[in-house]
C-alpha cells in the first residue's frame, strides 16, 4: 500500500473506527510525568510526544502477573482458564515506539520457543494490531539508533506512523494494516510527494540527533570471548541493589516464575509472574544450591544473555533495543548503555 | 485496564509508584519519574503487588469463642471490642504498626483518647531515637529535604548505615562517588571493601564514643562553624570541651585521624551525614544521635543530615502521635495493662523480645488485633477485625524528607476488611462519638487542624481531582521543615554518656550487630507475603570474619551455632572478609529463632529501645 496520511484532529475517529474488532490501547499521561500505554478512550487525549511508556508494551502481552488456570480440585485436576488467558478482543496497539516494537518480535520469537510455544502469549502477540510511532527526536536515555531498533523501521509493525505536524503519515505493511486502514478509509488520503519529502527528511534528521550512543560491537566481542576479568565483574556489581528493575522495564527480557497459591479449599491459582536473573533466589536450586549466588555473576550472565554472540545467534539479534528504560531505572549505573562503555573504556 | 499513581508503602523513602490495575485485581507496580526524574523503585516497590491474594490475608471479622476464632458480623466484632474496652480495668494500649496511613494514626489516637487509652508506635530502625534528637538538637522532625543532595554530595558520612538496608541511598552514594564524591563510612567493619570508601571501624560497644570525639577535635581546633557559634549553649558546650579531654584508649580514631576528618567535612562545599539504623538501633542511640548532631551542628552541617531510612516508616505516626507516641517495646511492658489493641502490626515477629512479649499477651484480658494478614499476634487475639493494604485505601503518608504523599485506592477491598479509620469509628459510635470524617480528604482536613505542621496542605490539594502526585521533595506538600527553620540548641554532654557497654562477660568475648536485606523486611507484616521477596532470603544467616570460621572448622554455608546471654541459635553462616574476628553480622529473618537473639536496651529517657550490639560467642554446632 503506498503511504497515506492522516489529520491529527481526526486520529481519534480512526482509533474509534477499530474499537469494534479490536481493544485500542495508546499512549496516555497519568500523575503528570509518566506515560503508559492505557486503554484508548474518546475522552482522553492520545499523547504524540512522549519519549517512551515507563513499562514496555510487554505488559500488555505478558503481564507482570497473570492466572495461567484454576485447579478447581486438585484431586480431580480440574483446571479452568485463567482470567487473563481468554482476553475479549485482539489489541491494537498505537503509539508503539520502535525499539517497542522490536523488542516485541523478539518476545514473540523467545515463547515461540525451541521445542515449546506458549500459545496465550504468541495468541495475544500475533493477533495484534502494531502501529508504531516513529521518533521525532530521541530522549536523553535512547540508543535504538545503535540497536538496530530505531528510531524508525522498515519491518516489523502492522503501520507506521510518522508525525509531521498537523498529520501523521502512515507506512503500511501487511494486510493487517491494509484492513485497518481500508476501515477509516474516509478518513486517510495519499501521501503527497511534499508529505514524503518531509517524511524522509524528518527520518534522517533524527537519526543524527542521538546524544547517547552504545557500544554494541565492542561489548559484544569482549563479553563472547570471555575477555572481561572476573574482578571487573566484581567491582561492578557492588553497585547492584538487586532490584530487578533493569529485567523488568527491558522490552525483550522475558523471566517469570510460576506459583501455586490457594484461592479457597481445595483450590489453587497458578500464576505467572515476572522475575528477574539479578534476583538471588531466580536461580537457587531446591537442595539450596545457587550456581549464581554472587551478584557479579548473575550481573555476568544478563549481559551476556544480552549481548553474546551465543544468543545472537539464537535469537537473531542483540537482547537489547536500546529504548534507554535501564538507564533510567538502574540504581546502580550498570545499564547497558553505561556498562558498554565501561566495557569498552576499561577492558580493551 | 487502569493506572493509579501511589506510593511505596515499604519504607521511609515513599517512592513514587504506579499501580496496575485489571478487572479488580492488581497486576503490577511499576516506577514514576517522580519529582526527581528518576524512575527507580527497589525489589520491594516492584513487588507489591501479590500479597492482596495471599492466603494469609484476613477478609473476615473474628471473634474467639471457646478457644477458637470463629467468623463473626462486624457489628458482632465490633460490639465486643467496645464492650472489652469500656470494662478495661487500666488505660487500653493501642500499638500502631509502622505503615498506617496518617489519617489512619489519626483516628486511632481519637478511639484512644476517646476511650482513655494510649498509643505506642513499632519502631524498626531508630525512628524514634532520630526523631528526638533532630527535635532536641535542630527543633525540627526532619533532616534532609530530599534524596538528590546525597547524590549531589561532595563528601558523605555514612554512619551505621548497612547500605544493603537502603538501595535508595544506596545508589545516591553511587551517583555521588562516580561523580567524584568522597565517601567515609563509620560502621563496624575493619575495611570497607572494594567500593572505594575510608573506613572508620568502631568497636560495637564504642559507638558513643564517636560524637564525643569529633566534638573535641572541632572544638579544639577552633573549627566550629560560625552559626553553631552563635547558637544557644555552645559557650557551655566549649567550656565542657576545653576543660574534659575526651581521648584515652582507642586504637580506632587517633586524635589525628578525627582532626583529618573533621577538617575535611568542616571544608567540604556539599557535606551529607547519613545516620543508618545500624546506628539508630544501637544501644543508647538516643544520647548518641543527640551528640552526633551536635558534632554535625559544629561542622556546619545542620541541615545536611540525614536519618534512619531503611525500614522505618513511621514518620507520618510520629507526626500525628506527637509525644504521645511511645514505643511499642516500652508500653507493652508496663504494669497493670490488661488491654491491648494491635494495628497494623505483627508484635509477636517484630518483638525483640517475643518470648517476654508473649508472656504478657498471655495473661492480658483482651488483645485485638486489626490487621491484613494472620501473623503470630493472631494466636493471643480475642477479637481480630480484617484492614487494608495501601492499594486498597485512600491516605497519606509521610516519607523521611517530610513530604506528605497519596496512597490510592487501585482495587476493591477484599471481604469485610476496611480501613482502620473506619474501624475506629465504628468502635467510637459506641461510645457516643457520632461524628466522624467520611471521606479520605475529611479525615485528612480532621487530621491538619490537630497536626500544626500539616496545617499548611490544602486537602484539595492533596485530594483535588487533579491533586498533586507529590513524589519525595515535591514542594509545597510536606510539613514546614528544615533550612532557615531549625532553632539549634546545643547542650554540653551531660553524665556518663561516653560510657561503653561492654557487658564484661568472658563467656561472650564478641559482639553481634544486627545487617538487613532488603527482601527481609517485615514492615506491616505485607512485604512478607510477596512470594519475590520471601525466596530472596530463605533463611537468617551470620557473617563473621573467615578466619572465625576456619578456627571453628566451619565452612561459609554451613551451620554454626550462636550463643548470647540467655540465647542461642543455630544459623547458616557466611565469610565477610571485611569484618574483624570478635564482631558478627547477623541478618536474621523475622519471627526465626536467631531473630529472638536481639537485645532490648531502652533508652534512659524511654523513647526507644536499641537492639543491638549483643555479647555472643561462636561455636560449631
Ligand atoms: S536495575 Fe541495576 S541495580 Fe537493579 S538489578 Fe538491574 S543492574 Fe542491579
Ligand atoms: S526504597 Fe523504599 S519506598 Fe522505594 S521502592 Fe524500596 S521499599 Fe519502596
Amino acid at each position: 500500500m503506498r503511504p497515506m496520511t492522516i489529520l491529527e484532529s481526526v486520529l481519534p475517529s480512526f482509533l474509534a473506527a477499530l474499537a469494534g474488532d479490536y481493544r485500542v490501547v495508546a499512549p496516555q499521561r497519568v500523575g503528570g510525568a509518566d506515560v503508559v500505554y492505557a486503554d484508548w478512550t474518546d475522552d482522553v487525549p492520545v499523547d504524540l510526544d512522549f519519549v517512551n511508556t515507563v513499562v514496555p508494551p510487554k505488559m500488555l502481552f505478558f503481564p507482570a502477573r497473570e492466572t495461567l488456570f484454576h485447579i478447581e480440585d486438585p484431586r480431580h485436576a480440574t483446571l479452568s482458564a485463567g482470567q487473563e488467558a481468554g482476553a475479549t478482543k485482539p489489541l491494537a496497539i498505537f503509539g508503539l515506539r520502535s525499539c517497542d516494537a522490536t523488542g516485541l518480535a523478539f518476545l514473540e520469537k523467545f515463547f515461540a520457543g525451541r521445542g515449546f510455544e506458549d500459545d496465550t502469549i504468541l495468541a495475544r502477540i500475533r493477533s495484534a494490531l502494531t502501529m508504531t510511532l516513529a521518533c521525532r527526536e530521541p530522549g536523553a536515555d535512547c540508543f535504538c539508533v545503535c540497536c538496530e531498533a530505531g528510531p524508525w523501521l522498515t519491518a516489523g509493525f502492522d503501520i507506521q506512523f510518522s508525525d509531521l505536524g498537523d498529520r501523521l503519515l502512515a507506512d503500511v505493511r501487511t494486510e493487517k494494516g491494509e484492513a485497518a486502514i481500508a476501515a477509516a478509509s474516509s478518513l486517510f488520503t495519499l501521501a503527497t510527494p511534499e508529505d514524503l519529502d518531509a517524511w524522509s527528511r524528518q527520518l534522517t534528521k533524527v537519526d543524527a540527533t542521538f546524544e547517547r550512543r552504545s557500544f554494541m560491537a565492542a561489548g559484544t566481542r569482549r563479553i563472547s570471548l570471555g575477555r572481561i576479568p572476573q574482578e571487573k565483574w566484581e567491582h561492578w556489581a557492588e553497585d547492584c541493589r538487586g532490584c530487578g528493575g533493569c529485567c523488568f522495564v527491558c522490552p525483550t527480557c522475558s523471566c517469570f516464575t510460576v506459583t501455586d497459591r490457594p484461592s479457597g479449599d481445595d483450590a489453587f491459582d497458578r500464576e505467572r509472574q515476572w522475575d528477574a536473573c539479578l534476583y538471588e533466589g531466580f536461580t537457587r536450586e531446591a537442595s539450596g544450591h545457587n550456581p549464581r549466588a554472587a551478584k557479579a555473576e548473575r550481573l555476568k550472565r544478563r549481559f551476556f544473555h544480552k549481548m553474546s554472540y551465543q544468543y545472537i545467534d539464537v535469537m537473531g539479534r542483540h537482547g537489547c533495543v536500546g529504548c534507554g528504560r535501564c538507564v533510567a531505572t538502574c540504581m546502580g549505573g550498570l545499564d547497558i548503555s553505561t556498562l558498554l562503555t565501561r566495557i569498552h573504556d576499561e577492558c580493551p | 485496564m487502569a493506572f493509579h499513581p501511589s506510593t511505596c508503602p515499604y519504607c521511609s523513602c515513599a517512592c513514587a509508584l504506579l499501580l496496575h490495575e485489571e478487572n479488580g485485581r492488581l497486576l503490577g507496580s511499576y516506577p514514576r519519574a517522580g519529582a526527581d526524574g528518576r524512575a527507580e523503585l527497589c525489589m520491594r516497590g516492584w513487588n507489591c503487588t501479590s500479597s492482596e491474594s495471599h492466603p494469609d490475608r484476613l477478609t473476615a471479622p473474628m471473634v474467639r469463642n471457646a478457644g477458637r476464632l470463629v467468623r463473626a458480623s462486624w457489628r458482632e466484632a465490633v460490639e465486643e471490642i467496645a464492650s472489652r474496652l469500656g470494662s478495661a480495668a487500666s488505660p487500653p494500649l493501642f500499638a500502631l504498626g509502622p505503615t498506617l496511613a496518617n489519617e489512619d494514626v489519626f483516628a486511632v489516637r481519637r478511639l484512644a483518647r476517646r476511650v482513655g487509652g494510649r498509643v505506642s508506635t513499632t519502631d524498626l530502625s531508630g525512628v524514634q531515637a532520630a526523631r528526638f534528637a533532630l527535635r532536641q538538637v535542630l527543633g525540627t522532625g526532619y533532616g534532609l529535604p530530599n534524596l538528590e543532595t546525597v547524590a549531589g554530595a561532595d563528601l558523605i558520612w555514612l554512619v551505621g548505615v548497612d547500605l544493603e538496608d537502603c538501595p535508595q541511598v544506596a545508589s545516591r552514594v553511587t551517583q555521588a562517588r562516580r561523580d567524584g564524591g568522597a565517601v567515609v563510612r563509620f560502621d563496624v567493619y575493619a575495611s570497607a571493601g572494594g567500593d572505594g570508601s575510608r573506613m572508620v571501624a568502631m568497636p560495637p560497644d564504642e559507638f558513643g564514643r564517636l560524637p564525643l570525639i569529633l566534638q573535641q577535635a572541632v572544638i579544639v581546633a577552633n573549627l566550629a562553624d560560625p552559626e553553631a557559634r552563635a547558637a544557644a549553649g555552645f559557650e557551655d558546650l566549649t567550656r565542657y570541651w576545653q576543660a574534659e579531654p575526651a581521648g584515652g584508649d582507642r586504637a580506632w580514631l587517633s586524635d589525628e585521624a578525627a582532626l583529618a576528618l573533621v577538617r575535611e567535612f568542616r571544608f567540604a562545599r556539599r557535606p551529607v551525614a547519613v545516620l543508618g539504623s545500624r546506628w539508630l538501633t544501637s544501644s543508647r542511640a538516643e544520647e548518641n544521635t543527640v551528640q552526633l548532631l551536635q558534632a554535625l551542628v559544629l561542622l556546619g552541617a545542620a541541615n545536611h543530615v540525614l536519618t534512619a531510612v531503611g525500614e522505618a516508616n513511621s514518620w507520618g505516626s510520629l507526626d500525628v502521635l506527637g509525644a504521645e507516641a511511645r514505643p511499642a517495646e516500652l508500653a507493652w511492658r508496663e504494669a497493670g495493662l490488661d488491654t491491648l489493641v494491635v494495628v497494623g502490626d505483627d508484635l509477636v515477629r517484630h518483638s525483640p523480645c517475643a518470648a517476654a512479649l508473649t508472656e504478657t499477651l498471655d495473661r492480658l484480658r483482651t488483645v485485638v488485633v486489626i490487621d491484613r494478614f494472620a501473623g503470630d499476634t493472631l494466636r493471643f487475639a480475642d477479637v481480630v477485625l480484617p484492614s487494608c493494604t495501601s492499594a486498597e485505601t485512600d491516605g497519606t503518608t509521610t516519607n523521611v524528607f517530610g513530604a506528605v504523599q497519596r496512597w490510592r485506592r487501585a482495587v476493591p477491598l477484599p471481604g469485610d476488611c476496611c480501613p482502620e479509620r473506619l474501624w475506629a469509628s465504628r468502635i467510637g459510635r459506641l461510645f457516643g462519638v457520632e461524628e466522624w470524617p467520611a471521606t479520605a480528604a475529611s479525615w485528612f482536613d480532621a487530621m491538619r487542624y490537630e497536626v500544626e505542621s500539616y496545617l499548611p496542605i490544602l486537602p484539595e490539594r492533596m485530594y483535588g481531582e487533579n491533586d498533586a502526585v507529590s513524589a519525595a521533595g515535591d514542594d509545597g506538600l510536606g510539613p514546614p521543615r528544615v533550612a532557615g527553620q531549625t532553632r539549634v540548641r546545643l547542650a554540653a554532654p551531660a553524665g556518663d554518656v561516653a560510657s561503653t557497654d561492654r557487658g564484661q562477660d568472658a563467656a561472650f568475648p564478641m559482639r553481634m550487630v544486627l545487617g538487613a536485606h532488603v527482601a527481609n523486611w517485615s514492615t506491616g507484616t505485607v512485604s512478607q507475603r510477596e512470594e519475590l521477596l520471601r525466596r530472596e532470603i530463605p533463611e537468617s544467616t551470620l557473617a563473621a570474619a573467615p578466619a572465625v570460621l576456619e578456627t571453628l572448622g566451619v565452612k561459609p554455608g554451613w551451620t554454626a551455632k550462636v550463643l548470647v546471654p540467655g540465647g542461642e541459635a543455630t544459623v547458616t553462616t557466611r565469610a565477610d572478609l571485611r569484618l574483624p574476628p570478635d564482631v558478627l553480622v547477623l541478618v536474621p529473618l523475622g519471627g526465626s529463632p536467631p531473630a529472638q537473639l536481639r537485645r532490648c536496651c531502652p533508652g534512659p529517657g524511654g523513647r526507644s529501645v536499641g537492639v543491638q550490639p549483643i555479647p555472643a560467642r561462636l561455636e560449631r554446632a
